[in-house]
C-alpha cells in the first residue's frame, strides 16, 4: 500500500514538473516534439531565391561594398530579418535567427557555396525573438529566445520536416523573471564554451537601470552573461559576467579559450560619446564586472551615476574594454577566424559587425570590422574590413548583424535591413 | 648595523619586484582606426536615396554639413543643452520614442517639466544649470524600463 501511495505521489509531482516546463504558448507542440511525436503542423514558409529582389540586392547593394584587395562579396541567401547565424558541420546548413518569430535554414544543395533553399526551420515551434542560434561541434543546435533556450539534437539531419525534435534546456519564463522581459535589448546570443557549456548573453532592459535593479540583475545575470549545462538534467546555471549593458555578440578564442564580447553602450549622452566596446573577459565569475551602469562605455561615467562612488565589490573586479569602438555604431555579432582561405594575418583575428546608429546626427557603422590580436592575446589593432552599406548621404543600404565562418573558410555576414546573408571569400586575384 | 640595513633594502627591492611582476598591469583600451582620420571638408550627411526604375540612385532627402561644421557644433558651449533637449523629445514626446518605454503619465509630466525648466535656463545662458535639469529628465527616461 505504501509503495502504491509513493508511486502515485511521484507520478503527480513528475507530471507537475513536466507541465511547468512547457508553460509557453506552444506547450503542446514542444511537449510532442520532446517526445519524438508529430504535431501535424504544415510545412513552413519557403523564401524564393532567384527573384528580382535578389538581382536588385546584387546590383544596388553588393556592388557598393568595399573590401580589401583579393576579397569578393556575393549573395549567399535571401533571408528576411536575418540576424545571428549558426553553421552546421557536415551539411553546410546555416540557421539564421530573427527578432520576430521565425528561424530560417539556408542550405547549399548543389555544393556551389551559395544557398539554394531558404526555409522556415521548425515551424511547429512558436518562437519568441529567436535571435540567437548556436551549433556545437558534436552536432547540436541551440536557440536562445527572449526567455527560453531550446535544444534541437538532430537539426542537421531532420530539418526537412516541420517537426524537428525540440527540448527546452531553459523553460519558457525561466531565463529571466518574466516581469523583466522587454522587446528592446532581448536579442540573445549563445555560444558553446571550451568547458562544453552553453553561454548566453542577456541585455538589461533599460538605457541605464536604476540601482534598485542590480541585486536581482547581478544574481540572475541580466546585464551579463550566464552559462549552464547544455543537456537536460542538472542545469548548474552560473553568472560569469556582470556590468554589461547589452551584449549581442560573443565568441571564444580558438587557442586559449578566452571569452570576448561586444557591448552596446549608453544613449542620450552625446553624438560621439560614449564609445562602444569590444571586451575580453578577465575571468569567468559572478563578480567580474565590466563597468555598467557606472561607466557608460570605455572610461566615460554615465550621467545617471556620475559622482557616485563605485561599490568596492564592483571596482575590485573591474575589467576594462580592450577596444573602444566609435560611439553608437552598435557592435553586434562577432567571431574568430580559424579558416585557411583568408591570408595568414587574419588567423585568429576577430571579425565583428557594426549594425549602425539609430539616432546619431552623423550616421555611422554598417561595417564589418576586424581586430588583430598581439602575441599576448590582447587587441592590437581594429580596422574596417568591409564597408559601403551606408551611402555618402547617410542612407543605409544594409545593416550587418552577425559574422560567422562558413564551412569552406569564407565568412557569412547577415543583414537585417536588406534581409539577406552575404558571403565574403578570398581568392587573392 | 649597515649589513642589516643592506639586507633589509635588498629584501624590500626583491619584494617590490615581485609585486611589480605579479600584479598585471592594466592594458589601456585601443581605439578603432576609423576614429583617427577626420577630413574637415568631408560631408556629413543624413538622408535617404533610392534607385529609380531607370537605375538612377536618386536622392529623396538629404541634409549635409561639413565635418568641420559638425565638429564645431559638437564643441559649441550649448551643444549639450541642444543635444539633451532633442534626445528627450525623441525618447518621451515623439510617438515612437514614447512607445519604447513603460512610461506612466506622471513620469511623462515630470520629464516635460524638467525639460522646460532646462530649456529656459539654457536659453537664459545658464548652460550648466540647464544641462543639469535636462540630465535629471534623461535620468527618469533611463531608469524607465523599455518595452
Amino acid at each position: 500500500m505504501k509503495k502504491i501511495i509513493s508511486f502515485v505521489i511521484s507520478v503527480f509531482f513528475l507530471s507537475l514538473v513536466y507541465n511547468s516546463a512547457f508553460a509557453a504558448g506552444d506547450d503542446e507542440n514542444v511537449k510532442k516534439l520532446s517526445s519524438f511525436k508529430k504535431t501535424g503542423t504544415a510545412s513552413g514558409e519557403v523564401i524564393p531565391q532567384n527573384t528580382k529582389f535578389a538581382e536588385n540586392v546584387k546590383a544596388n547593394i553588393i556592388s557598393k561594398v568595399n573590401l580589401p584587395a583579393g576579397f569578393k562579396i556575393e549573395l549567399f541567401a535571401v533571408v528576411p530579418d536575418a540576424r545571428h547565424m549558426a553553421i552546421s558541420r557536415n551539411k553546410a546548413t546555416v540557421w539564421i535567427g530573427t527578432r520576430k518569430t521565425k528561424v530560417w535554414q539556408a542550405t547549399d544543395r548543389d555544393m556551389d557555396n551559395i544557398a539554394d533553399t531558404v526555409e522556415q526551420f521548425s515551424p511547429s515551434v512558436s518562437f519568441d525573438i529567436p535571435n540567437g542560434p548556436c551549433y556545437s561541434d558534436d552536432g547540436h543546435l541551440y536557440i536562445a529566445e527572449r526567455n527560453r533556450v531550446l535544444w534541437f539534437p538532430a537539426a542537421e539531419y531532420f530539418m526537412e520536416s516541420p517537426d524537428t525534435v525540440a527540448i527546452p534546456i531553459i523553460n519558457q519564463g525561466e531565463l529571466i523573471p518574466p516581469e523583466e522581459e522587454s522587446y528592446n535589448h532581448t536579442a540573445r546570443v549563445c555560444a558553446i564554451g571550451p568547458d562544453n557549456k552553453l553561454y548566453v548573453s542577456m541585455g538589461q532592459p533599460f538605457n541605464v537601470a536604476g540601482p534598485d535593479k542590480y541585486p536581482l540583475y547581478d544574481e540572475v545575470g541580466i546585464g551579463g552573461i550566464i552559462r549552464f549545462n547544455r543537456f537536460p538534467g542538472k542545469l548548474e546555471r552560473e553568472v560569469v559576467a556582470i556590468g554589461i549593458r547589452n551584449s549581442v555578440g560573443h565568441a571564444f578564442h580558438p587557442g586559449n579559450g578566452d571569452l570576448w564580447f561586444t557591448d552596446n553602450q549608453v544613449d542620450g549622452m552625446g553624438d560621439e560619446t560614449p564609445p562602444g566596446e569590444l571586451n575580453k573577459a578577465c575571468g569567468l565569475g559572478p563578480d567580474v564586472w565590466y563597468g555598467h551602469p557606472y561607466y557608460g562605455g570605455g572610461n566615460v561615467r554615465t550621467n545617471e551615476y556620475k559622482g557616485k562612488t563605485i561599490p568596492g565589490a564592483y571596482s575590485k573586479k573591474y575589467c576594462k574594454p580592450q577596444v573602444e569602438m566609435i560611439a553608437h555604431a552598435a557592435d553586434l555579432g562577432m567571431m574568430f577566424y580559424t579558416g585557411s582561405m583568408f591570408p595568414a594575418k587574419y588567423k585568429n583575428a576577430i571579425f565583428s559587425a557594426q549594425h549602425g546608429s539609430w539616432n546619431a546626427v552623423k550616421p555611422r557603422g554598417a561595417r564589418v570590422m576586424v581586430t588583430f590580436l598581439d602575441s599576448a592575446g590582447n587587441a592590437a589593432k581594429t580596422e574596417v574590413f568591409a564597408d559601403g552599406w551606408m551611402t555618402e548621404i547617410g542612407t543605409y543600404l544594409g545593416r550587418p548583424v552577425d559574422v560567422q565562418q562558413y564551412v569552406d573558410g569564407s565568412i557569412l555576414v547577415s543583414d537585417d535591413k536588406a534581409g539577406v546573408v552575404y558571403r565574403i571569400s578570398y581568392s587573392g586575384t | 648595523m649597515f649589513k642589516k640595513l643592506l639586507i633589509f633594502l635588498i629584501l624590500a627591492f626583491i619584494l617590490g619586484l615581485g609585486v611589480f611582476f605579479v600584479y598585471e598591469k592594466p592594458i589601456p583600451a585601443i581605439k578603432e582606426t576609423s576614429t583617427v582620420e577626420v577630413d574637415p571638408n568631408k560631408k556629413v550627411c543624413t538622408g535617404f536615396a533610392k534607385w529609380t526604375e531607370d537605375g538612377e540612385f536618386k536622392t529623396i532627402r538629404s541634409e549635409c554639413i561639413t565635418e568641420k561644421e559638425y565638429q564645431d557644433a559638437l564643441n559649441a558651449p550649448d551643444y549639450l543643452c541642444n543635444y539633451y533637449q532633442k534626445s528627450i523629445w525623441k525618447e518621451s514626446e515623439r510617438e515612437y520614442g514614447k512607445k519604447q518605454y513603460k512610461y506612466t503619465e506622471e513620469k511623462l509630466k515630470k520629464i516635460k517639466s524638467l525639460k522646460d525648466e532646462g530649456k529656459a535656463l539654457c536659453d537664459a545662458g545658464k548652460l550648466k544649470e540647464g544641462e543639469a535639469k535636462l540630465e535629471e529628465a534623461i535620468k527618469i527616461i533611463s531608469f524607465t524600463m523599455m518595452n
